[in-house]
């Protein structure tokens, strides 16, 4: 029985570690990430665009097979899995043990070996033999070969720390790996969306998406999204908008966004500081902030009902457009203090003035009356709790590593004097550049050969 | 407003480019058909180097006129690309004197210049960077990407050469052969190879290098791409056709690699899968945008 046992487990350490599965596996990778980006997929397009291109029962079909979700599907996750288990048993099994061999020297040769090697020589010796392997010797020396010459045998090597390229490698997408399993596995993320002078705090609010008000004035709560296994560790911090603004080019078009924020702890002493914009978050004890989006909304009340209304910059100048139905509509024009209305019309060669409202006041058009009470910008922050980072980075800077360590080929000479017949016989193998390696070779030895 | 006066330079000496690599296609094309005729072809890098000089010097102009590195929409990157390519064949030719590709390389440059001068001119024109765009990662991004574009392009070159020339010897049943080269009385080399002609192990061996060369660098233009996204969406992979389709790339150019590993491997099926990895990068390149797959890397579209 435990015989048996042994012989399965060795069937599959075999076979997981194999070169074949490594390839097989990367040909269904390439294939289904090929499907999956050919194919619309739900998470980026939304159900209702699928439904419409499918009908409802390809969908449910394809939802079935997983083709509306590649990256999330069970196959898709089965094929990275066992991606993972062939790279952790090939490495420990194959490409580990091959470590030492990248500080070693070649293995001893027999004579009669030599001549089998892909690129190899007869050199007739008409004096002293030995002094003529040694001239061979010292012209590798030369061209930065690791040498060994004793008893008339010659061995020689180049380039073997190319060899450990594929361990750090692997070293590096094992991290990865475990990085993004522990990220996607126990982190956090969420948003925000905050004006000057405002602040968050995080809380795990179960099912509740959107943001309420906190006790305090000012502040708000927000909720978490947390990954399926939680540690339960949400920090204690407020993080505070100290101003929040946006730079224009000449067109009106965003150039960027910022908001300068702190953050706060449970005593209200700030412990950090930074404007953050895009592409610049602020980091701070395995929490990151980013500004995502920005905006700029009019508070007005149209019948005593509250609404924000999103204000859009167009050739430098605030307007808000507010369609009634496809092509007319009212435009409000933003100015110091006041709001001019507009009635937008295609059959309007110009768009008529229709009134004006101060702030704080109202404007009654017909059975409408409209308030207008300033501007606020929000500024929109993303924050996420990242805890596989301390492995994702040094697993990123290994693979970059790795592949140029790997960039290059071990070259390995051996030669040896055989007195009897007046010869020395040369040869050697590369294991990556082979035509490349065999013209260098021939270059050596036609260098010795001619000075002779 | 000097950009005008910019544009005008940038525009004269991109046409240099442009018609030095016209000259230099005829020269290959010429010392491809008699080999003897080696000024020819020596000519025709000297005009592939002044186009690269003068490409470089459109580019500098571009930048100045931008106030940052000219990599914001597809003309660019198609201008930077036939960069990469130039120099990326140069390069090879002067290391490991890949001759015979200098008329197909030269010849898809033509084609990548009319590509980009056929553009319509929302895709030309100098335009201010969305917020997303404004950053050092740009610059550490993208260039890693289409140089291993160019170097992979010049391996698919010379997988198809490797296939003709495998093609052509298929007379000679025995696979291997082995050429001994007297290099002075007595001393015979005898190098053994598996391919069916030194010629064939050496097309075998270029796209090798290539693949090499530009696998690392498509390693660090994803990584690195990863990591901008980490810094301006607050993820570092989103399933992003653009990242997917580079996915399928590494894969591919991985599968040749570990292929390779196998010392059994047929190189007819490593030249194939060098085509293979051609097409996905024409997909992740051009592809992503030209088929519509959505996404997020929209800025080079053309609308």
């Amino acid at each position: 029985m435990l015989k048996h046992l042994k012989s399965i487990k060795n069937f599959f350490v075999q076979e997981f570690s194999s070169l074949r599965l490594a390839i097989t596996l990367f040909v269904f990778l390439a294939i289904s990430t090929l499907i999956g980006t050919i194919l619309p997929e739900e998470p980026m397009v939304g159900r209702a665009k699928l439904l419409e291109k499918y009908g409802e029962q390809n969908y449910l079909l394809l939802k079935g097979l997983g083709f509306t979700d590649v990256f999330h599907s069970w196959w898709y996750l089965a094929l990275l899995t066992m991606l993972g288990a062939n790279l952790i048993t090939a490495s420990v099994r194959r490409v580990f043990p091959k470590w030492y061999l990248a500080f070693s020297l070649p293995v001893d040769l027999r004579a009669e070996s030599i001549p089998r090697l892909p690129v190899n020589c007869n050199i007739e010796v008409n004096g002293n033999g030995s002094a003529l392997l040694g001239k061979i010797e010292k012209k590798l020396k030369e061209k930065k070969f690791k040498t060994v010459l004793s008893e008339n045998k010659l061995k020689a090597v180049k380039g073997a720390w190319h060899r450990i390229g594929a361990s750090v490698t692997h070293v590096g997408i094992l991290a990865l790996l475990f990085g993004c399993a522990i990220s996607v596995l126990t982190g956090f993320n969420g948003m925000a969306q905050l004006s000057e002078n405002e602040g968050f705090y995080l809380a795990d609010l179960g099912g509740r998406t959107d943001q309420i008000r906190s006790t305090e004035v000012d502040n708000w709560v927000v909720p978490i999204s947390k990954m399926p296994i939680w540690f339960g560790r949400i920090s204690p911090y407020l993080v505070r908008v100290n101003k929040t603004w946006r730079e224009e080019y000449d067109n009106g078009a965003p150039k960027q966004w910022y908001s300068d924020l702190s953050v706060l702890d449970e005593n209200k002493t700030e412990i950090a500081r930074k404007t953050i914009f895009v592409n610049n978050p602020l980091e701070f004890m395995g929490l990151d902030v980013y500004q995502s989006n920005w905006g700029k909304f009019a508070e007005t009340t149209f019948n005593d009902q509250k609404i924000s209304l999103p204000v859009e910059t167009i050739n430098g100048k605030d307007v808000i457009f507010l369609p009634l139905s496809k092509d007319i509509g009212l435009k409000f024009k933003v100015l110091q203090d006041l709001i001019e209305v507009y009635s937008m019309s295609p059959n309007l060669e110009k768009e008529k003035l229709l009134g004006k409202i101060n702030k704080g006041d109202m404007l009654q058009m017909g059975p409408i009356n409209i308030g207008y009470y300033g501007t606020v910008t929000f500024t929109g922050l993303q924050f996420k709790s990242n805890p596989g980072y301390f492995l994702i980075y040094p697993g990123l800077f290994f693979i970059i590593l790795g592949v140029f360590i790997a960039f290059g080929s071990k070259k390995q000479i051996w030669g040896q004097l055989i007195p009897e017949n007046n010869k020395i016989i040369i040869g050697g193998k590369s294991d990556r550049a082979k035509a490349y390696f065999a013209r260098e070779f021939e270059e050596i030895i036609s260098e010795v050969v001619n000075s002779k | 407003m000097n950009l005008f006066k910019f544009s005008v330079e940038e525009t004269l000496f991109f046409n240099i480019s442009g018609i030095a690599v016209f000259i230099a296609f005829w020269l290959y094309a010429v010392s491809w058909m008699n080999t003897k005729l080696d000024f020819f072809r020596k000519s025709g890098s000297l005009c592939l180097f002044v186009s690269l000089i003068s490409l470089t010097v459109a580019l500098v102009f571009r930048g100045m006129a931008l106030n940052f590195f000219p990599l914001t929409n597809l003309y660019e990157s198609l201008v930077i690309f036939a960069w990469a390519i130039i120099a990326a064949y140069l390069f090879l030719e002067y290391r490991f004197k890949i001759n015979y590709f200098g008329w197909f390389v030269s010849g898809f440059l033509l084609i990548v210049f009319l590509y980009a001068t056929w553009l319509p001119p929302g895709q030309k024109q100098i335009a201010p960077l969305v917020p997303a765009l404004q950053s050092y990662w740009r610059v550490i991004h993208v260039p890693p990407l289409l140089m291993s574009y160019a170097l992979f392009l010049i391996g698919a070159f010379s997988s198809v050469a490797y296939l003709v020339e495998v093609k052509r010897s298929r007379k000679d049943k025995n696979k291997s052969v082995s050429i001994n080269k007297e290099i002075t009385s007595g001393v015979i080399i005898k190098t053994s190879s598996r391919e069916v002609s030194e010629k064939a192990q050496f097309f075998d061996e270029v796209t090798f290098r290539c693949v090499t060369f530009g696998f690392p660098l498509l390693t660090i233009g994803v990584i690195n791409g990863a990591l901008w996204a980490n810094h301006a969406w607050g993820a570092l992979w989103q399933w992003d056709p653009k990242e997917t389709m580079a996915l399928v790339t590494w894969f591919i150019y991985a599968i040749y690699l570990h292929f390779r590993l196998n010392s059994k491997a047929s190189g007819t099926v490593l030249a194939l899968i060098s085509l293979i990895g051609l097409a996905m990068v024409y997909l992740t390149y051009l592809g992503v945008n030209q088929f519509n797959f959505g996404g997020l890397h929209t800025y080079g579209k053309i609308e």
